[in-house]
């Protein structure tokens, strides 16, 4: 429920926003979107996927071949980029998930690397590091305002899914597998195939992360599956906090507006966004969405101290 | 009399102020990492550009206000510090870009916001070859390189040749366009290898020792920056420059490789960047490299040379278009068969149909002299512009 005011609140704000402000509030959803399918697997089952870009950039590069190469209309692209990315997703999880812990982290980020270079070498189908350009969505769906909009609805659909899964049997059998796996398969829970169609979800929501960012950008670019995106989305969620729900949407947040931010006053963004992180793992270890949470529920008692008290 | 004086005076001054109000151009560079050096250089052109250009008046009676961003090298970054000077800063123009990647993420704004993008490094020739109507490249690019290195390599007497280049599309392209160039200008010559390290490595042994056993009587390379530097050295300890009797790289003059390599730079290297600062022996040469100096504390290198021309050569366009909207400033670079700019290297002529400018190119042999702590040129070899002329398929 809260969760609706959220979106509406998002929706009445739109017109409000500058041209240049829309372009950032989309670009804030999509990366958190990203941040939030990439948690889906790091909180509820506690696979550390360093392998997100993969599937971030096959959505991308899907909407983008489709677009450039097959001349379809862009708003057709997203479901195949979704379908595509969840494919990829299924390929790599059936061969990852069997490893635990390090090697599953490490045969994550070896396959996004992986395409990474099949995306850079292979000139006459991906057109190597010169990337996929002009992908300006014609018409209406070009516009910042109405992109806004697609992209606010489809990060809301996203979150929402999120919500109702880690409320579902399914979500209780994830965390199960996480805290106990030897006890949750003793039940009866099948932990493969769980842990598989989590991989599924979270890599079908990146994939349409991807092709939004390609489409909000105009362009797509080998970088898109570079490890250096995977680690994007992991920075969004320490800042935000895995623990909290909305967490890496809140540090995805944070983070495109740091970085926008410092890097239009300093060159050196980077050391920013380091010292952030670093007070933030040793003294918030719950992010800036675990410190919104502490804050407000001190309020609340505060509140209902004082009312108590009068 | 009071009731009207204070409004004409207010109305005055706001027509004052609109005329004075600056020019915005917003140039990005890589300012960080590996190639923070180029982006230096060129941000430091473009800077001296605008001073001299704000010195005498500034262009329609505007003064030039320059706004330098970091891409990183990043076409993600890029189009996100593109669209942010564009639609915060309100720049009338884009400027610069080192990287041909970001360049090319870049380019479709320009047609999104009607504002022109000039480009002073950036060297891949789909640029150009995309034909759009607002981008205009006051540098030369890679083919016109290794059409002048072919050029050159013609008249060498010498038929084995192998490439070492880095493995990506500047690499790839710069070879193909040298080989296919030379062939036609010298059919008896072959190919006995060609190495592909990756961009960026630091350990480039194996790829000489492959090369030392083709026995190739000369090598074409396009390694650049750090790249060519870590491999001068170690090919240098493998012997490679003696048994190899020509090495010819079209961006291995430039100071950002020369002045790292110091004293350590083999002698008798063909090559060539952009621009070379004691080239040409002009008034005009001489003041620049003057003024560069003086101003910064160090030569300018080609990518500051190509900066500091770009920009003057877009004051004369936007002065010639008296305007800076997109529109008259496009007519104005294409007027006349193409805007014509004396800079310090010598003259360019912006070709009407693709944007692209031509120049004349300088190559040289390195060598050591007590004057300089690093390797200059001698026995330099002037490529004209027309050797260079490849044909486009844009059409104005």
């Amino acid at each position: 429920m809260r969760l609706l005011w959220l979106f509406l609140a998002l929706a009445l704000l739109g017109p409000w926003f500058s041209e240049y402000g829309l372009k950032l509030a989309s670009e804030a959803f999509i990366l958190g979107l990203y941040a939030m399918a990439f948690n889906l697997l790091f909180r509820q089952t506690g696979l550390l996927s360093f392998g997100q870009a993969a599937f971030f950039g096959l959505g991308a590069y899907t909407m983008a071949l489709l677009v450039a190469r097959g001349g379809w209309p862009f708003p057709a692209t997203l479901p195949l980029a979704f379908l595509i990315s969840a494919l990829g997703a299924l390929f790599i999880g059936f061969l990852s998930i069997r490893l635990s812990r390090i090697y599953f982290t490490m045969l994550t980020l070896a396959f996004a690397q992986l395409l990474y270079a099949v995306a850079h070498k292979w000139y006459a189908f991906t057109g190597g590091d010169n990337g996929i350009t002009d992908l300006r969505p014609p018409g209406i769906w070009g516009e910042s305002l109405f992109y806004y909009y697609v992209v606010l609805f489809l990060f809301a659909l996203g979150v929402l899914f999120l919500w109702a899964l880690e409320r579902s049997p399914f979500g209780y059998a994830l965390r199960a597998l996480r805290d106990n796996r030897a006890r949750a398969e003793a039940v009866g829970i099948n932990a493969f195939g769980h842990l598989l169609l989590a991989f599924v979800i979270s890599g079908a929501l990146s994939g349409l992360a991807g092709a939004l960012q390609g489409a909000l950008q105009r362009s797509v670019f080998p970088d898109y599956l570079f490890w250096t995106r995977s680690a994007e989305c992991i920075l969004a969620t320490i800042l935000g906090g895995s623990g909290v729900f909305l967490g890496p949407a809140i540090g995805a947040t944070v983070f495109l507006l740091l970085r926008v931010v410092v890097q239009a006053n300093t060159e050196y963004w980077p050391f920013f966004l380091g010292a952030l992180l670093l007070l933030m793992v040793l003294f918030f270890p719950k992010g800036l969405g675990g410190l919104a949470l502490e804050m407000a529920s001190r309020r609340l008692k505060g509140e209902r101290r004082g009312a108590s008290g009068s | 009399m009071k009731g009207w004086f204070a409004p004409l005076l207010l109305a005055l001054g706001l027509a004052l102020a609109q005329s004075q109000q600056p020019i915005k151009i917003g140039a990005l560079f890589i300012l960080s990492g590996n190639f923070a050096g180029y982006g230096k250089s060129g941000s430091q052109g473009a800077q001296l550009a605008a001073e001299e250009i704000n010195a005498r008046g500034g262009v329609l009676g505007r003064p030039i206000q320059l706004i330098v961003v970091d891409d990183q090298g990043n076409p993600d970054v890029g189009v996100r510090e593109a669209r942010r000077l564009i639609l915060q800063e309100k720049v009338d123009f884009l400027f610069g870009i080192d990287s041909s990647s970001v360049s090319l993420a870049v380019a479709p704004l320009t047609d999104e916001y009607k504002i022109p993008l000039v480009v002073t490094h950036a060297a891949t020739p789909n640029l150009t070859e995309q034909c759009r109507p607002y981008v205009f490249r006051t540098s030369n690019n890679a083919r016109m390189d290794s059409w002048a290195a072919a050029a050159l390599a013609a008249t060498l007497p010498v038929k084995r040749w192998a490439n070492i280049g880095p493995d990506y599309e500047f690499g790839r392209v710069s070879w193909q366009d040298f080989i296919t160039r030379l062939k036609q200008l010298r059919p008896d010559v072959e190919v006995v290898s060609e190495q592909w390290p990756r961009f960026g490595s630091t350990d480039y042994a194996s790829f000489i020792t492959a090369l030392m056993r083709a026995r190739p009587e000369a090598v074409f390379s396009t390694l650049w920056a750090g790249d060519m530097v870590i491999f001068a050295r170690q090919a240098k300890q493998f012997g490679f420059f003696n048994q190899v009797k020509y090495f010819v790289n079209p961006v291995g003059a430039a100071l950002e490789v020369l002045v790292p390599l110091g004293k350590e730079t083999p002698e008798g290297l063909l090559v060539s960047a952009r621009y070379w600062f004691l080239y040409p022996n002009t008034e005009r040469n001489k003041a620049f490299v003057e003024a560069y100096r003086k101003r910064f504390g160090e030569y300018p290198s080609y990518n500051a040379q190509e900066a500091y021309a770009g920009l003057h050569m877009l004051a004369r366009a936007i002065e010639k278009a008296r305007s800076t909207q997109a529109d008259a400033v496009k007519r104005a670079f294409e007027a006349d068969g193409g805007l014509v700019y004396d800079a310090p290297e010598g003259r360019k002529r912006m070709r009407p149909e693709d944007h692209q400018v031509f120049e004349g190119l300088v190559w040289g042999y390195t060598k050591h002299t007590p004057d300089y702590p690093f390797a200059i040129l001698e026995r330099m070899r002037i490529v004209p512009a027309t050797d260079t002329i490849y044909p486009t398929q844009c059409k104005r």
